[in-house]
């Protein structure tokens, strides 16, 4: 990780909610942060999602799984510049139903 | 001929006659089953300008290639007819059991046509068919309609049946099958009533052979396995409900009749709250591996109720009235599918008729000591007694959003929630572009499944928040996909498991029919059914001005959620529709030039 840190709400939602029993995790990332330094973050913070959430690799989450900031933007490859207080979702790519 | 038929049954119920009516090679192949098949036959057997509710409106049961080769989610079967809702095409979903009896009883559909002079079941049997006096069920519900069948014909037959909604002609009455199960959209169970049609048992064991059966079971364990991953797990796990706690967040979740895309008690309702205090058992359609069905009981100390709880019921009995009981939606959702209505359209109607009392539109005088007041779940299953019985109040809401507000008037069409007649699904447009599109635009009327037009919006592929004509390309690219699923028949949520669709459904294709559909002649079929579709409404009466979104979501901005003050404007709309016009070909009024039927080879 390199520049300032900055701490940041991950929210969970169904399945991944139920497994961790937790709403939502604390994670401390970069504040130009990438999918890989989340999915890393995470991987520290929760193990258990490994292979599941995180890819085996800890260098991005899995294709079943979308990151989207504050409910707004989705997450892409490129940087993301996150603020103290910034909520990111992680999303089943299952959509609708 | 493998994996059909080639023939379908068509009953005349004037004359309590019934014949094999041929389908050629070629219709299979070009409509496929399920939804295609469904249409090209209500093109064929629906005569113009019907009256949806009299006996001319050829009500349809349409089978599929792949059901019977237990490949998995393939036990579904397509309802279409006109819809009494709508005036447009009616096409519906079900799924399980029934499925597989429709094919060994009636071949690859059944078409109902004529009225029956007093209540009457159909039993059908290898294309035999019985005419039964069905009085001692009148006013029955759904489950036990099913279970008196079953006892009189015994436990093999599979049973389609309406509830009180569908034989008083509620107009989103629903049929049920397989325990609960309902095609529930477009008002099917009314044509159904109106055809003074009780039931339809189906029983039989003829056969339509699979081409390559060590193919086709290679490919299910395939198949199966991958059901089982990451790629269903939302389904499998706490099911669609797991939407609303997202969809809350997102700022998507129509609440208080689309007032609000948020819902401050989500919470108390949300699917990880279901599941965790009211999940009885997860359960599965025939032939599914996925399990999807969430039995829901409820816990209040009362009546112990239960039954499948989907997001779309749980959205529409719960925040779109404005009520947070898990347990008046669970009691609410169980009332419909015993009575046979839809609950989107029930929901939504009622959330209609609450705002006209919020607003003074309706009052005492009108509502017979009922209350409607947005939040009461005290009268909720009362109203929903009332409009199966269709009486009070009831009988006003059983005809659903569009003709109330147009008797009711003093501005009730504004927040009438509806496109074309049909009522809106749990999704709010004015945060979802692209779905705002596919809502306007599907034949069927206000429907999320048939466009899937929300998939570009919630996975990032597109700015959820802003509009561009190329959103026109995505829809009908995600229409034309919707249409091939629909019709083969795979379930939506297997979708995520197939490495590429095209390829591997014209794979399984192939495999139960022994010909030699390639993946771009399966694309094709998607958009010639799709045409086909707009070709029937446009006969019925359509025009440009139908490809609409309600007053409210053109007018109004969204006042919550996470970017307050969004809206869509007509002319942000209409971008879109044209966006979407030029993308299939058709002129800028909407409508199907001549070279295109030519060119999808629909003859008209």
């Amino acid at each position: 990780m390199a520049g300032s840190v900055v701490p940041v709400t991950l929210e969970l939602y169904g399945a991944i909610r139920l497994k961790v029993n937790r709403k939502h995790l604390d994670l401390m990332l970069p504040s130009n942060a990438t999918r890989s330094d989340i999915a890393q973050e995470l991987a520290r913070v929760c193990p258990l999602l490994i292979g599941h959430v995180i890819r085996d690799d800890l260098n991005d989450i899995t294709d079943h799984y979308a990151l989207n900031l504050n409910g707004v933007e989705f997450l892409d490859d490129s940087v993301c510049t996150l603020a103290p207080s910034d909520s990111i979702l992680l999303i089943s790519n299952q959509a609708g139903g | 001929m493998y994996g059909y038929h080639g023939k379908v049954l068509v009953v005349d119920l004037n004359t309590e006659s019934y014949r094999w009516d041929v389908v050629s090679e070629e219709i299979l192949r070009q409509y496929i089953g399920g939804i295609g098949l469904g249409t090209y036959l209500l093109y064929k057997y629906c005569p113009e300008k019907v009256d949806p509710l009299s006996g001319d409106n050829p009500l349809i049961f349409a089978g599929s290639p792949l059901v019977g080769s237990r490949l998995t989610t393939s036990s579904k079967f397509a309802v279409v007819s006109k819809s009494p809702l709508t005036g447009f095409i009616a096409d519906s979903l079900s799924s399980s059991y029934l499925a597989d009896e429709i094919k060994k009883s009636c071949g690859d559909g059944l078409v109902l046509v004529g009225k029956s002079e007093n209540l009457t079941f159909l039993h059908i049997e290898n294309g035999s068919v019985r005419f039964l006096d069905a009085s001692h069920l009148a006013g029955m519900n759904t489950f036990k309609t099913e279970e008196e069948i079953k006892r009189s014909l015994g436990s093999t037959v599979r049973v389609a049946s309406i509830g009180l909604a569908g034989e008083n002609q509620v107009l989103y009455a629903s049929i049920a099958n397989d325990g609960g199960r309902q095609a529930g959209r477009c008002g099917l169970g009314a044509v159904m009533g109106s055809k003074n049609i009780k039931a339809v048992a189906f029983q039989g064991d003829m056969k339509s052979p699979i081409f390559d059966p060590e193919g086709i079971e290679i490919l299910r364990r395939d198949l199966s396995l991958r059901s089982l991953g990451p790629a269903t797990e939302k389904y499998r796990d706490v099911g669609t409900v797991a939407n609303v706690s997202l969809f809350n967040r997102l700022g998507v979740l129509p609440t208080k009749n689309f007032q609000r895309s948020t819902f401050d008690n989500a919470d108390k309702i949300s699917g990880e709250e279901l599941y965790s205090n009211h999940l009885n058992k997860s359960a599965h359609c025939a032939n599914c591996t996925i399990g999807c069905e969430k039995i829901m009981v409820t816990n209040d100390g009362g009546e112990k109720k239960g039954g499948r709880m989907e997001y779309e019921s749980l959205f529409a009995l719960g925040p779109l009235c404005n009520i947070d009981d898990p347990n008046i939606v669970i009691r609410s959702s169980r009332l419909c599918d015993e009575l046979g209505m839809d609950t989107i359209s029930s929901g939504a109607t009622i959330a209609w008729a609450m705002e006209c009392f919020e607003k003074g539109i309706l009052n005492g005088d009108d509502l017979d000591g009922v209350s409607l007041s947005f939040s009461n779940s005290e009268d909720f299953l009362h109203i929903l007694n009332l409009i199966a019985q269709r009486k009070g109040i009831g009988d006003l809401l059983s005809l659903g959003t569009k003709r109330c507000s147009e008797i009711v008037g003093n501005g009730s069409e504004d927040w009438a929630m509806h496109v074309k007649g049909l009522e809106m699904p749990g999704y709010e447009p004015r945060a979802l572009k692209t779905l705002a599109l596919g809502l306007a635009i599907t034949p069927r009327g206000a429907c999320h499944n048939r466009s899937s037009a929300y998939e570009a919006d919630l996975s990032g592929q597109v700015d959820r928040f802003t509009v561009d004509e190329y959103r026109g390309d995505i829809t009908a690219t995600s229409e034309d996909f919707s249409a091939v699923l629909d019709s083969l028949i795979w379930c939506k949520f297997l979708r995520k498991a197939f490495n590429d669709f095209y390829q591997e459904s014209a794979d399984a294709y192939n495999l139960v029919t022994g010909w030699d559909m390639t993946p771009d002649e399966l694309r094709t079929c998607g958009e010639r059914i799709n045409n086909l579709k707009k070709l029937f409404n446009i006969r019925e009466g359509w025009s440009r001005s139908d490809d609409t979104l309600p007053p409210r979501i053109l007018k109004e901005k969204l006042p919550d959620g996470v970017m307050p003050g969004a809206g869509l404007t007509s002319d942000e709309l209409s971008l879109m529709i044209e966006g979407y016009y030029k993308a299939r070909g058709w002129t800028e009024d909407g409508l199907i030039p001549e070279y295109k039927l030519v060119e999808l080879n629909i003859a008209d």
